[in-house]
């Protein structure tokens, strides 16, 4: 049995109706930055991945929007937790630089943050509101590979910084 | 007196009056509503098109189309896939798995993991030899000798239980290791372990993207009535958020069962119920009282979920 698939002429017609509203929505909500209209493509890449309900919706344009709405929360909760680590990666190395001029535990000391891959890369997320698409295309990779990519820096300095407390 | 200026009668002539910026400053404060706040989506909309009409300059939508096409679009009837290996390469195309070797590696995963956690689990859902698989796959991830250990491994009235004759074998500490380490899951535990009486399951679908995998199992009662089991499981948390729309309604029943939030939504004659947990999602619908769907949900061993 397979799910409920929408022609793509339906796709294709809802996202042209609905792009500059829900544009509008996010650049309310998120500021006039390229993170908004990314906002409002993955709303459309839930649309796609949800058809069957969004075919079933007695108000396919309210689901559009209660999806970017969602979509909207999640972004700002996961700048807000790329921030914190961002910050409390940078607290520890200075609290380890400052110990290290004391000369009192050279061996704990971290690798220099401004040269680790991991951390420029999420820098450039959630500090200079990189889209993910920038992002991709300064690497030379997908969006998809990014979002991956992004996602393992994450844990990597997640876990570094759990080790260490 | 102002006239109403919506197909469905309501007055917007308020807002219609409003600046660009006092309308902007209400779509910013309803996208900060909480999460089971509903706002009113008809006046949200109404706000949208005004917005795009005061546009000095229209959007452009062929490009957003083209750029959502080319590189957002997610599209799981790709026979290829470009992946990305640990040190950043981007590796070579890669046939896709076949559906049935997939279905097979979710079931094999499942009983290696719940191995770990239990011992002993509901697997009822997968109706092939799922002894046989684990070894093949425990033999693949660790070398063919040691699992001559693995004994005990029975098959019935839907009940899998197995046991590793030597638990200190070096193989298979190194296996549960590389199992931790690969956040795997346990679909099977995510299933009900009571079923309403005389449930039979007739048939299965899987879907997988991305971002997550799907199974949905379908039942059919004695009497011909059908219901649906459907457990989705998320690569990232991050996702599973995107899916709580629509579920406020006066008619939705929302309850805890065992800890989890379990919403139940009645249709007609069917029910559907839904928990979300942070990683999965589990639907249970069909023609079901709200009694079977509460009890379906709290027979989930929810605590033997292994993350």
């Amino acid at each position: 049995m397979s799910e409920t698939e929408l022609p793509n002429d339906t796709i294709s017609a809802l996202y042209h109706e609905m792009f500059p509203m829900l544009l509008a929505y996010a650049r309310s909500a998120l500021g006039e930055g390229g993170i908004a209209e990314e906002a409002v493509q993955e709303t459309f890449c839930v649309a796609c991945k949800r058809q069957r309900e969004l075919a079933e919706s007695p108000n396919p344009r309210g689901w559009l929007v209660n999806t970017l709405k969602n979509v909207i929360r999640q972004l700002r909760r996961t700048q807000a937790k790329e921030a914190a680590l961002l910050a409390a990666l940078t607290e520890r190395q200075s609290r380890e630089d400052a110990s290290a001029q004391r000369g009192t535990d050279p061996d704990l000391l971290y690798s220099d943050l401004q040269h680790d891959q991991d951390y420029l890369l999420l820098k450039r997320l959630a500090l200079n509101q990189y889209t993910m698409a920038e992002l991709a295309a300064e690497l030379g990779i997908s969006v998809d590979a990014c979002k991956k990519r992004v996602q393992r820096a994450r844990k990597r300095l997640q876990k570094r910084l759990e080790k260490d407390l | 007196m102002s006239k109403p200026n919506a197909p469905g009668g309501r007055d917007f002539s308020a807002l219609d009056a409003m600046t660009t910026d006092e309308l902007k400053e209400l779509l910013r404060q309803d996208s900060l509503l909480p999460e089971n706040e509903p706002s009113d989506t008809e006046a949200i909309l109404h706000i949208m098109e005004l917005l795009v009409q005061r546009e000095p300059e229209p959007v452009d939508v062929e490009g957003a189309w083209g750029s959502f096409n080319e590189q957002y679009r997610p599209n799981p009837e790709d026979a290829e896939t470009r992946e990305e290996d640990d040190a950043g390469q981007t590796t070579a195309p890669r046939a896709r798995r076949p559906l049935r070797r997939l279905l097979k590696t979710a079931a094999v995963l499942a009983a290696a993991v719940a191995l770990l956690v239990m011992g002993t689990l509901t697997a009822s859902a997968f109706g092939y030899n799922v002894t046989e698989t684990v070894s093949l796959w425990l033999s693949s991830l660790a070398g063919e000798a040691w699992t001559d250990d693995l004994v005990a491994a029975q098959w019935s009235d839907g009940t899998f239980s197995f046991e590793c004759a030597d638990a200190a074998n070096p193989d298979w500490v190194r296996t549960r290791k590389t199992l931790e380490n690969h956040d795997l899951w346990a679909f099977a535990d995510l299933l009900p372990t009571w079923m309403p009486e005389g449930s039979r399951q007739t048939d299965s679908s899987t879907m997988e993207y991305d971002i997550f995998y799907s199974e949905k199992l379908f039942y059919a009662l004695p009497d011909g009535a059908e219901f649906t089991i459907r457990v989705t499981v998320f690569s990232n948390s991050q996702y599973i958020s995107l899916f709580t729309a629509d579920w406020d309604g006066s008619d939705v029943e929302r309850y805890s069962s065992n800890g989890k939030t379990v919403y139940l939504i009645p249709d007609g004659d069917s029910m559907t119920g839904i928990c979300v947990d942070d990683y999965m999602e589990t639907i249970i619908e069909g023609a079901l009282t709200a009694e079977e769907v509460r009890e379906m949900f709290d027979s989930i061993q929810w605590d033997n979920i292994y993350w």
